[in-house]
């Protein structure tokens, strides 16, 4: 049986050739539902566990990690053979801490991925990150194979197989031949002193023949390609419009590229030189210039109208009834808030962000002042750690004999962070950082800025969007970090989202998933929002899954969705938190008209 | 007073490092561009492997860069996008800005309007070794342990303000920072220089109507430089203020991850940098573009022995294109959240921009007409723009449609428009001009079989490239992608991946056979007549060894414009600007009733020229 293990793909080549490229596909097609009996994190395994296992793995680790190879974090297949299941537990809830911690390893790992931070998952509960560890082991629960003759591994060695690379070698001594084939000509030619290949006509041949040719290959690609395209049955209300705009600009530019191609290759061929024939000496038509001046112009204009209205008619102004989630975007995940039962959504700053407690800064007065206790340890930590500095630094040195290579490298490193003062820069700048954090929430609390309201309260926090169709929705776009862009293809809608300045897309899904699922005649499709703005190493890795749906389906996911926030505290302290409340309007946010960049 | 520039000492530092003579710094603009262009483009087929396969495993980018950028011989992700914005960063600014109009603004400039050299000479030289210096720090990025510069070529902040960002936001996009800035400065020395050299150093006859197209276009572009990259250096200035001084003018409101926190910034924009960007950004695609449509005109008139069609239109619409082009930067960004009504005023300004590029490409249509096509290697890259510019100035319609754009922003539908119309056609600008003008810098013509098999080879693998990616852009397949796992829509262009990956290898190749013509051409290449192409304009009647100051013996004095091919009433079918008219050297006869409009004295009589006298009396610059 094939092992999933992704070791043996680790091949080493020879560097002598460059055309030695060879495919190694790990393509994971199992035989059995379960390749595992026992985990090494003591759990029981069952097909559950690796089915909430993988679930978790695509919701929370997909955008850097992979089981089989590594992208921007490494390979995760095996993991739980490599470290200790302490070890994994306490990194994966917070890598960071373990970091700070001093561990060696938490510090090797940031070292050796070029200083890229892993997210912190605290939310997550060990049972869940030890299921995320048991599909790690298995990989994916795979459907029995129906078919005969699943027990022949295929291997695949793609691209480079015997036959391509015979074709390549081929087709390249092919190319060689005719060069020096017409270079042959040409010298003789020179010798003879005439021109063996009429040059003018061959080139002018060829250049109608790249028109023919290349007209058929554009229109047979056309006919492949354009079921993928994205022209009709937009999901959205305003999709209709837009995708008739595109036609209509395909059918004007399609036409002028024609015309316009066909002309200039169709000269090129008809007037060559000839013997004898001058050229028309004819420097200027000041009618015919009028003329095609004129007619894009009149074009364009067109364009422009209908341009216009369909732009004006999507960022027309929603209305009051218009429903409001919040869209959150960070390096690399999506999130959605939903307003709760008051219809309303609460204040948020980037000031109260916890990654362990508050992911997305909800202004909640009890909320607060446990992330100003979180931030008074921090500051401590890094305060300690600051003044711990030159006892490392004689710590490091002492241990420095014995080692070798890389590690006697990164051991180099670590001592000269510290001697050159690069450490102690680094804990002031947190140091600041903390403190300035500390300084906002305080002011804040003290009721001076209007941040706090009751509205956040009920506020829920979810993995997943949905949406009812038929009914307009506001998606608010805000983002932690650094710009990202929600394209949602399907519904004909982009906004970006940029740190510090709120942005927002109003639409009206009118296609549920069931029912795109019924067209495109693909039970797996659904809808997302992917990332379209680079927005780090993962950027390729982020999207969030749309659910649209009727009403009653929406009502009844909604009934099992929980506050995020809903505990016993809440009550007690929302009553306290009542004088300072403050109008619904968030006063950090103005409505995309206003916001003129 | 002639030749005494010639009787200088010279040593080879002087004569080949250090030099001050125009010719000599274009040859080292052009070399310099040709180099960071193989870079380029080797980059962006080595990032293509990873779109196309994947999974695969590449011995020879491990080889290339080691274990922390190629582990198993695939990129990194972060690597990966060090290469794409190295890549744009490289073609757009170091190619086809400094390599296509450092170049023939050099060359051409002083030998088309008459002058001994350049305005100002250690000014000239000054550019190119800012130019040199910018390169060098830009490639050095490529090999500091955090990577190059990985945000992509526009550099948006937050991204690439924040070292904790992404590992390439690191010392790497500082590098990138200072690179950029150098090569400001140098395209504004540059810049100031040509357009002194134009409007001051014409020789006698040379008005501004009788400056060949390429000289219009040189000049113009220069005028949208010296206006729009001061505006980059502000914004990348602030943006350097921001990552190392801790002021906040483009960052608001963030919290990073891996243990950074809330930081300290408030109160700044980060699309306040887009407006600076793209206010050079936009402006800098028609810098980009402009010298290649004059360059084109120049070489499509004198291969089809006419011509070119519409003289006054043409320099009008390049006017036109040249103010309009401030004007339009909004477009690039529809979807950030400005303002829908801003969005509205940019849709318009940029639709209108196509009208001057539609007139240039019914002109270029027009001159080819009934003309008698020589297809030289030139021509046929001048040609070749010719399609480029259509099929990717149609797509512009799409993009610059806010409404359009909606779904097509950052999509593959944009790499393949910008690709065609300013990467492509500007490519083939340049190499329509290094195969025009090589017999003019060396004095030897390149080899026109390896060059018509460069053409070719060339023009169907960039349409084979560019053309696919129309449609996934419009399946909206999004650019800047490492892999595209993340949907199970688009699976099916992995295949067209691959396609373009091995199209874009066939085009790499064909550059090699360009390279070894270029570079064994220089010394072995045919010997050269004085006027190979049979052309009108002056830089022919200079002498082709290296000269300083140009013409051994007294400038020539213009007497026509540059256009006079194929007269009716002439014995040959081109006649240089220097011929006069009335028959006072005894080359030409010219029938005092033939219709030319080249006659300086009618010129005003004719409607079109109202606009050059006006010109004329504005600049007061009639030389006639």
């Amino acid at each position: 049986m094939k092992n999933f293990s992704s070791k043996s793909m680790r091949l080493h080549f020879l560097k002598t050739s460059a055309f030695a490229f060879l495919l190694v596909l790990t393509s994971l097609q199992g035989f059995a539902a379960l390749k595992i009996q026992t985990s090494a994190t003591g759990l029981p395994v069952s097909e559950e566990v690796v089915v909430a296992g993988e679930k978790l793995f695509k919701a929370k680790c997909q955008s850097c990690h992979q089981l089989d190879r590594r992208t921007t974090g490494p390979a995760l297949a095996g993991v739980t053979e490599r470290r200790e299941m302490d070890w994994l537990i306490s990194w994966i809830r917070n890598n960071n801490e373990l970091r700070q911690s001093g561990d060696a390893d938490a510090i090797a790992i940031y070292n050796e991925y070029n200083g890229t931070a892993m997210n912190v998952f605290a939310d997550l509960t060990d049972d869940q990150i030890k299921s995320i560890l048991i599909y790690t082991e298995n990989g994916p629960v795979a459907p029995v194979v129906v078919d005969g003759g699943g027990e022949t591994p295929v291997v695949d060695e793609g691209l480079f197989n015997k036959t391509n690379k015979i074709l390549f070698f081929l087709s390249l001594l092919v190319f060689i031949v005719v060069v020096l084939i017409i270079k042959t000509i040409d010298i003789v030619g020179k010798l003879t002193g005439r021109e063996v290949i009429p040059w003018n006509n061959v080139n002018a041949a060829l250049m109608l023949i790249f028109l023919i040719v290349g007209m058929i290959a554009g229109l047979y690609e056309l006919s492949i390609h354009s079921k993928y395209v994205l022209l009709s049955n937009a999901s959205s209300a305003h999709g209709g419009e837009l995708d008739n705009m595109m036609k209509i600009t395909f059918i004007i530019t399609g036409f002028v590229f024609f015309v316009t191609q066909i002309c200039l290759f169709w000269f090129s061929f008809k007037y060559r030189a000839k013997k004898g024939v001058k050229a028309l000496h004819y420097p200027h038509n000041d009618k015919l210039e009028m003329i095609w001046t004129a007619i894009p112009a009149v074009v364009l204009t067109i364009l422009v109208l209908g341009g216009l209205k369909a732009w004006n008619n999507i960022n027309e102004k929603p209305s009051a009834s218009t429903a409001q989630i919040e869209v959150f975007a960070q390096q690399f995940a999506w999130q959605v808030r939903y307003p709760g039962a008051d219809g309303a959504l609460g204040n948020s700053s980037h000031n109260l962000i916890s990654e362990k407690s508050n992911p997305l800064g909800i202004a909640i007065p009890w909320k607060a002042k446990e992330i100003l206790a979180e931030l008074e340890a921090d500051l401590k930590y890094y305060e300690e750690a600051k003044a711990g500095l030159p006892e490392k630094l004689g710590e490091l040195k002492s241990t420095l004999g014995g080692r070798v290579g890389k590690d006697l490298k990164n051991h180099k490193k670590l001592i000269d962070d510290i001697e050159s003062g690069k450490e102690a820069s680094f804990y002031d700048l947190q140091i600041r950082r903390r403190n300035t954090q500390i300084k906002r929430i305080k002011l804040s609390l003290s009721g001076e800025a209007p941040l706090y309201s009751a509205a956040g309260n009920d506020d829920i926090i979810s993995d997943e969007i949905h949406l009812i169709k038929d009914s307009s929705i506001t998606f608010k776009l805000r983002s932690r970090d650094v710009i990202h862009s929600a394209l949602m293809k399907e519904f004909r809608a982009q906004m970006n989202v940029v740190p510090g300045i709120p942005t927002q897309f109003t639409f009206t899904p009118i296609t549920t998933t069931k029912q795109r699922r019924l067209d495109l005649n693909n039970p797996e499709f659904d809808y997302h929002i992917i990332c379209n703005k680079i927005c780090g190493n993962s950027h390729y890795n982020m999207k969030i899954k749309i659910v649209v749906e009727t009403k009653e389906e929406y009502d009844k996911w909604m009934a099992d969705q929980k506050a995020t926030f809903a505990k016993e505290e809440v009550k007690e302290e929302v009553e306290t938190a009542e004088p300072v409340e403050a109008p619904i309007e968030e006063p950090t946010e103005h409505s995309g008209e206003v916001a003129l960049n | 007073m002639s030749n005494d520039h010639g009787h200088h000492k010279e040593t080879f530092i002087s004569k080949y490092v250090f030099s001050m003579d125009h010719k000599m710094i274009s040859k080292q603009f052009l070399i310099t561009g040709i180099i960071m262009g193989v870079m380029g483009v080797a980059m962006s087929i080595l990032f293509r492997l990873q779109l196309a396969w994947p999974e695969t495993s590449f011995p020879i980018l491990n080889w290339l860069f080691g274990d922390q950028w190629a582990p198993e011989g695939r990129l990194d992700s972060g690597f990966y996008m060090g290469l794409v914005t190295i890549h744009g960063t490289i073609m757009v600014f170091y190619v086809l800005t400094a390599g296509l109009s450092g170049t023939f603004s050099n060359l051409l400039i002083p030998l088309q309007v008459g002058a001994r050299d350049m305005a100002s000479p250690f000014m000239n030289m000054l550019s190119y070794w800012f130019f040199f210096l910018s390169s060098v720090v830009l490639m050095s990025s490529m090999f500091i342990s955090t990577g190059p510069a990985s945000g992509g070529w526009t550099v948006y902040p937050p991204l690439s303000a924040l070292a904790k960002a992404m590992p390439g936001s690191g010392l790497g996009m500082t590098l990138w920072l200072i690179a950029i800035i150098l090569f400001i400065v140098s395209a504004l020395l540059g810049g100031i220089n040509y357009i002194t050299t134009v409007l001051n150093m014409r020789t006698k006859g040379m008005s501004m109507n009788r400056m060949p197209l390429t000289i219009w276009a040189f000049l113009l572009t220069a005028i949208l430089g010296l206006l729009s990259f001061p505006v980059l250096l502000g914004g990348g200035l602030l943006l350097m203020f921001d990552r190392l001084a801790g002021t906040s003018f483009y960052l608001s409101d963030i919290f990073l991850g891996g243990g950074v926190g809330a930081l300290e910034q408030s109160g700044g924009s980060p699309i306040l940098f887009q407006h600076l960007f793209w206010f050079l950004g936009h402006p800098e695609v028609y810098i980009i573009i402009m010298p290649a449509l004059g360059i084109t005109s120049e070489v499509i008139s004198v291969n089809a022995r006419k011509p070119i069609f519409g003289y006054t239109a043409m320099v009008i619409s390049l006017i036109g294109i040249a103010v309009l082009s401030f004007l339009v930067w909004g477009h690039h960004m529809f979807i950030t959240g400005m303002n829908p009504f801003l969005g509205t005023v940019f849709l318009i300004m940029t639709l209108i921009i196509a009208v001057p590029s539609a007139v240039k490409t019914f002109n270029y249509l027009a001159t080819l007409w009934k003309g008698s096509i020589r297809f030289t290697n030139g021509m046929m890259f001048a040609i070749g723009l010719v399609s480029f510019f259509i099929t990717g100035g149609l797509t512009g319609l799409f993009l610059g449609n806010a409404a359009l754009d909606i779904s097509l922003h950052d999509t593959y539908f944009v790499v393949a428009h910008f690709h065609l119309v300013m990467g492509s056609s500007a490519i083939f600008g340049m190499m329509a001009g290094i195969y025009h003008w090589f017999p003019r810098m060396f004095g030897r013509t390149m080899n026109k079989t390896l060059g018509y098999i460069h053409f070719w080879l060339t023009f169907i693998s960039a349409y084979m490239v560019f053309f696919p990616m129309h449609f996934q852009g419009l399946a909206g397949v999004p650019r800047r992608y490492y892999t595209f796992d993340i949907l199970p829509e688009f699976a099916p262009w992995l295949d067209v991946n691959v396609f373009i990956t091995l199209a874009a290898i066939l085009g790499g190749l064909a550059q090699v056979i360009f390279l070894y013509n270029f570079f064994s051409s220089i010394f072995k290449g045919e010997k050269s007549s004085q006027n190979p192409w049979g052309a009108n304009t002056l830089e022919w009647t200079a002498p082709v060894e290296h000269l300083h100051g140009n013409w051994p013996g007294e400038i020539p004095t213009v007497y026509r414009w540059p256009y006079d091919y194929s007269l009716p009433d002439a014995d040959s079918d081109f006649i240089p600007q220097n011929v006069p008219h009335d028959g006072e050297g005894e080359e030409i006869h010219v029938a005092p009733v033939a219709p030319v409009a080249s006659d300086a004295k009618k010129e005003p009589e004719e409607s079109n020229t109202m606009f050059f006298t006006l010109v004329k009396n504005w600049f007061g610059l009639g030389r006639a």
